[in-house]
């Protein structure tokens, strides 16, 4: 199976065979043995990789996302194998003409609405404000489009990811 | 003796009190809000009573909720930890109404040490260092201008209704303190509901160290040694280690010395700190906490005493019975947060499964974590403190640097990580920072592991796929909630 893997903003092509714990790979191309354990069910597992012993943590934060904590340090990492990366650019092309998702990227409580239902906002134009940590923040639109709708009100706390409002681009501009 | 404690308080700081009470005989009651039924401070102590809703508004700080809690357990006494209502002296003074020993200072030691102009000028006549600058508030932008020629520039405006280092202003130049003057009043009339300002020389470079002092109710103060809390961002200490890396014994013994002449011109009791700024070999008083501080831990790794049981011991009455208190080693402790580093220190929210808990020699986890908790962004970030000792400071860093890597805290994100980067720093190691070494610390990302960690879950993801692929329909519903592959699989459908 072949995966692309994204750590820190690199992506490294990793191609793996064989089936359950032992696993025979290339990292862009470079021979490793694997052998991954599951340990408890809840994200911890023990890994030997080309004999040097870990003990991982993995997390899944949804779409592909995983967080994977080893020796102490935190690595945000994205996966995708082959048949998903083609279904995720067919996406992103019918993405860039569709309606698109303002999601909040850290946990917070709805101030105010800065624009209005069905409004056509500039890319940038404030859309709502969130606070968080005693600090407020203005969410802004992430291209220029029409403003469909708002799935928060003033007042509402929202978590990390919390979709906020959809947005539907316009078409000018968008290349493919 | 104390026999039943109320502990009016929640998390690892809630348990921390509950565990020297259990030690030494003492019943618990726990008080939690709707958010917090199955926390550990609830399920550890001996009895618990619920208090309200999340918001701490409608719990934690409900004085008269929590002394009906008191009163229908028959508790003797409340302990009120750190944050919420410690230093509060109305629940103090609530607590003495109702027949309850409060396991802290005096009302008046609080109300003398929370008004900024009577405790700077107490500390004056008590001969305690002070940063330069005006005991009384200045009243107008011509006086402050005054008093910065007099004391130098850069100065700081401070709010006589601040602390915490919220409230502070800092001005450069003559020409900017007018303006500077009178934003600073009414951002502090805004915030404080009192817009007196006073001027104190700006100090650039300083370095916070605090010294933990105990004192009993027949008039004894002891200094328990000096903590250095410099490494901090926006004034919110991440780490903490006792002795200081930059004071020597000359300073130390004269710091100690100014801190428990501090506490006795306040007529201070049971344990508190006083903290001091220092810069360029000089130590000036800051202000002094009149409660039991989060980093108490390392001074008890370093003395071998157990704070919360000498305040319960001074609330009941006891001498302390000691003049002095040895200390041995290094200790250094580590705040985990649920924060996100990688997002401007966002906080953090979510629901912990993925735990692993450092533990090992000389390595001691305060902390009330446990799987299944749903971190909410209704109380104090901190989801635990790693402390470890050693005999030096190079063996004690060495020796967190293992702990941190042993921590894991899924489903939230923490500050752990960045932690272990300040750690390994060249500057934190030969100990030479100041309050702004976060401001200036952004280590490069280091490589090294990503190949090893692009495999890693890259086989993650092929393991997940193929347990999907075997299980039917209804395993993977069983499945979902508390496996990986569940969640991820779950949350991969991408709303439209």
């Amino acid at each position: 199976m072949r995966f692309y893997v994204e750590v820190n903003g690199r992506e490294r092509e990793v191609l793996l065979e064989g089936e359950g714990e032992e696993i025979r790979a290339t990292v862009d191309g470079k021979a490793h043995r694997l052998v991954l354990r599951e340990v408890d069910g809840l994200g911890q597992f023990a890994a030997l990789v080309d004999g040097a012993s870990f003990a991982v943590s993995v997390d899944g934060e949804g779409e592909g996302r995983l967080r994977i904590g080893l020796e102490g340090e935190g690595y945000a990492v994205s996966v995708e194998d082959e048949r998903e990366r083609a279904s995720h650019a067919a996406e992103a092309r019918a993405d860039d003409a569709g309606p698109r998702i303002v999601r909040s990227v850290i946990p917070g409580i709805v101030v105010a609405l800065l624009a209005k239902e069905g409004e056509e906002v500039e890319a940038d134009a404030p859309l709502l404000l969130l606070e968080a940590m005693k600090m407020q923040n203005e969410i802004r639109a992430p291209a220029a489009g029409r403003l469909e709708r708002f799935h928060v009100r003033p007042g509402e706390t929202v978590g990390a990811g919390a979709p906020l409002a959809t947005l539907t681009p316009t078409k000018a501009g968008i290349p493919g | 003796m104390l026999k039943k404690v109320l502990v009016a308080n929640r998390g690892e700081i809630a348990l921390r009190v509950v565990r020297t009470c259990r030690e030494r005989g003492i019943r618990t009651v726990a008080v939690f809000s709707e958010a917090d039924r199955s926390a550990l401070h609830v399920r550890f102590a001996d009895e618990a009573v619920e208090i309200g809703p999340a918001p701490p508004r409608e719990s934690y700080l409900r004085i008269d909720r929590i002394l009906e809690a008191a009163k229908r357990t028959g508790a003797d006494s409340v302990h009120p930890g750190y944050g919420f209502l410690a230093q509060n002296a109305e629940f103090a003074e609530a607590c003495e109404g109702a027949g309850l020993v409060f396991v802290g200072p005096p009302p008046s030691a609080m109300r003398a040490m929370g008004d900024k102009v009577s405790s700077r000028r107490t500390m004056v006549a008590a001969g305690v260092p002070i940063v330069p600058g005006t005991v009384d508030p200045v009243a107008t932008p011509e006086e402050a201008a005054r008093v910065a020629e007099g004391i130098g520039y850069p100065v700081a405006l401070k709010a006589v209704g601040g602390g915490g280092g919220k409230g502070i202003r800092r001005v450069a130049r003559a020409a900017e303190i007018a303006s500077s003057f009178r934003t600073a009043s009414g951002e502090a009339a805004a915030a404080f509901g009192d817009g007196r300002l006073y001027v104190e020389k700006y100090l650039e470079a300083p370095r916070h160290v605090e010294v933990q002092v105990l004192a009993d109710a027949q008039g004894a103060c002891v200094s328990l040694g000096e903590r250095e809390c410099t490494i901090q961002r926006r004034h919110q200490k991440l780490i903490e280690e006792t002795p200081s890396p930059a004071i020597d014994e000359g300073t130390r013994r004269a710091i100690e010395e100014a801190a428990v002449r501090a506490a006795k011109a306040v007529g201070y009791r049971n344990a508190g700190t006083v903290e001091f700024l220092f810069q360029d070999g000089a130590f000036h008083f800051l202000e002094m906490n009149t409660r039991l501080q989060v980093e108490h831990p390392v001074t008890e790794m370093a003395t071998g005493l157990d704070i919360v049981a000498e305040q319960l011991r001074i609330a009941a009455g006891e001498p302390l019975g000691y003049e002095s208190v040895a200390r041995r080693g290094h200790a250094i402790e580590v705040r985990v947060n649920a924060e996100d580093p990688e997002a401007g220190f966002a906080p953090s929210a979510g629901v912990v499964r993925n735990l692993r808990l450092p533990a090992g020699p000389f390595v001691r986890t305060d902390s009330a974590l446990y799987r299944g908790l749903e971190v909410t962004l209704h109380y104090d970030p901190i989801l635990a403190k790693v402390i470890a000792w050693a005999p030096t400071r190079a063996e004690a860093i060495a020796r967190m640097e293992r702990a941190l890597q042993e921590l894991h805290v899924g489903g939230v994100r923490t500050g752990g990580p960045f932690a272990l980067r300040v750690l390994r720093d060249p500057a934190f190691r030969r100990g030479e920072f100041d309050t702004h070494f976060l401001e200036r610390f952004a280590p490069p990302a280091d490589p090294s592991r990503e190949e090893v960690v692009a495999l890693l879950a890259a086989a993650v993801a092929k393991g997940a796929r193929e347990r999907l692929g075997a299980a039917d329909g209804s395993e993977r519903e069983a499945l979902s909630p508390w496996t990986l592959l569940g969640r991820w699989q779950r949350m991969r459908g991408r709303p439209r």
